[in-house]
């Protein structure tokens, strides 16, 4: 755990040496903060009916808090590990007291907690500031026990999807297609252009229920109805969690066999 | 110049073909392509049919937008990579290689690399925007102003991708604040046109040029308007210009790493 810990801590730190694209990279965030919401804002005037489906607040929220995940760039477990297996750096990994898939999973939450938190900093502000605070049915203390609850176990799952990403490279020589479906259905179920709230009922059930949808459950925490789905989504998120931990183990055991060092 | 063209023409043939030497990892790329851009394609009919038509946009309109988006996309980065490349090789250094050699520079430098998920982009967008011009049924008025406007957002493409790298000649490590501002530019153009206010339109048609690889098309022909194309060459003569201006003094900026190899 401390060993975890501290390699997160040095990675971090090393990222947040390259202080210019931090900069750039907040500056990216809030210019799509702001851009977002004059653009629905337009969308909320040009059809009112939008309000009965999710309001605004609500709405602008939920896309912002995506992109605040986004930054914490879990999905890039699997790149690391192509890279690895493209390159043959993986060996340098094996050699390392660590465990190969831990030592991965560390390295991409130190690179992404800084423009995590500083991102996540900006999108309370921003969007507090100009549209408020969203309706969540719950007190806002319990809100905020509520998301971390959903926060963290949604991360987990989003890095056994992305280590499975990643492992199916050992078979597929290139596991980048494999990366861009499962970013994708990601994205789609995860509200990140267009809320999920606005889908048809049949597909926000799907959505919300899928692995990918569950994976970036942080954003149906910012809907109306969150205090009647907690624990729902929370059982939901456990399920596809055990589901997963079981193929890491299964595929991660079977992709070390496979692998053939070069020397 | 017409000795740079061939050069460009040859050197992204013998690209093409050396990719396609591994065939199987090409065409894995190009059809996972297909496949992560069908997703814009569900993403906005989801949003068209919850909203309704906006603004005189309609489901097809979008599509049609994104099939323009996609082809310009797939056109810079398939033709043109080696511009993504540049703030890597400035830092290794290896931009000497482009300088030494007795072609143009930005011919040489654009045909240095090559993204085979970009064939991707660039086929699924000819065939949508193909199809949205025959099932709009154009006219050949239609068609000339069709083509005319994307080869003005495909220019000005070309210019934001180039000037986003070309930071790196001023900003050490520029590799990573270069791709930053490229999504800042690329974001906006991913929205369906409709949905932007008129000042936000203008601000994204001209001083970041975004709605101008992805909406401004479809809106010109939507209007029959020549006044919008004038407008779309003037800010595209514009951006060329600024673009060469500013290749002219990075380059002047250029320290060799003494890698030539």
């Amino acid at each position: 755990m401390y060993k975890g810990l501290y390699y997160i801590y040095i990675v971090a730190k090393n990222t947040v040496e390259n202080k210019n694209k931090l900069i750039f990279q907040m500056i990216n965030h809030t210019l799509f903060l702001l851009f977002s919401l004059f653009l629905y804002k337009n969308v909320y005037e040009i059809s009112p009916g939008l309000k009965e489906k999710i309001p605004f607040v609500n709405a602008i929220w939920s896309m912002s808090i995506y992109f605040v995940v986004f930054w914490l760039a879990l999905r890039n477990i699997e790149r690391s590990f192509r890279d690895d297996i493209k390159t043959g750096n993986i060996e340098l990994y094996l050699l390392r007291p660590i465990n190969y898939v831990w030592q991965k999973v560390f390295i991409q939450i130190g690179q992404g907690l800084i423009p995590f938190f500083v991102s996540l900093t900006l999108a309370v502000i921003i969007n507090y500031l100009l549209v408020g605070m969203p309706v969540v049915g719950m007190s806002y203390f319990v809100w905020f026990f509520a998301l971390l609850v959903i926060f963290i176990l949604s991360q987990i799952l989003m890095c056994l999807i992305f280590i499975l990403c990643g492992l199916s490279g050992f078979w597929l020589q290139n596991s980048e297609p494999t990366y861009f479906v499962v970013s994708k259905f990601i994205m789609i179920f995860g509200g990140a252009w267009v809320p999920v709230a606005f889908f048809p009922k049949t597909l926000q059930v799907i959505a919300e229920f899928s692995p990918f949808g569950a994976s970036m459950a942080l954003s149906y925490a910012m809907y109306p109805n969150f205090a009647d789905r907690f624990w729902i989504l929370v059982l939901n998120i456990s399920f596809w969690i055990l589901f997963s931990l079981f193929f890491v183990h299964l595929v991660s055991k079977r992709a070390i066999k496979k692998l053939s060092v070069n020397g | 110049m017409l000795k740079d063209i061939r050069y460009f023409v040859i050197q992204t043939k013998f690209n093409i073909k050396n990719a396609y030497a591994l065939r199987s990892a090409f065409w894995i790329g190009v059809v996972s392509m297909i496949v992560n851009n069908c997703v814009f394609f569900i993403i906005w009919s989801l949003f068209m049919k919850s909203v309704g038509d906006i603004n005189g946009w309609t489901g097809v309109d979008v599509f049609g937008m994104l099939g323009v988006s996609m082809f310009i996309y797939g056109i810079t980065f398939g033709f043109f990579h080696g511009v993504v490349d540049l703030p890597q090789m400035i830092v290794r250094g290896s931009f000497d290689n482009v300088l030494i050699s007795p072609v143009n520079s930005f011919f040489k430098l654009a045909t240095s690399s090559f993204l085979v998920t970009a064939y991707g982009d660039l086929l699924l967008g000819a065939v949508v925007f193909l199809s949205y011009g025959i099932y709009l049924q154009f006219s050949l008025y239609t068609w000339l102003l069709y083509v005319l406007a994307i080869s003005f957002g495909a220019i000005v493409f070309l210019c934001i991708r180039l000037l986003c790298s070309l930071i790196s000649f001023f900003i050490y490590d520029g590799d990573n604040i270069s791709n930053q501002l490229f999504e800042i530019f690329l974001r906006p153009g991913l929205y369906p046109g409709a949905i932007f206010p008129i000042k936000l339109k203008t601000f994204f048609m001209t001083l970041v040029p975004a709605l101008l690889t992805s909406a401004i098309p479809v809106d010109i022909i939507k209007t029959n308007s020549l006044k919008l194309l004038s407008l779309s060459l003037l800010v595209t003569s514009i951006w060329i210009l600024i673009t060469f201006l500013v290749y002219k003094i990075a380059l002047r900026r250029y320290e060799s790493g003494n890698l030539l190899r």
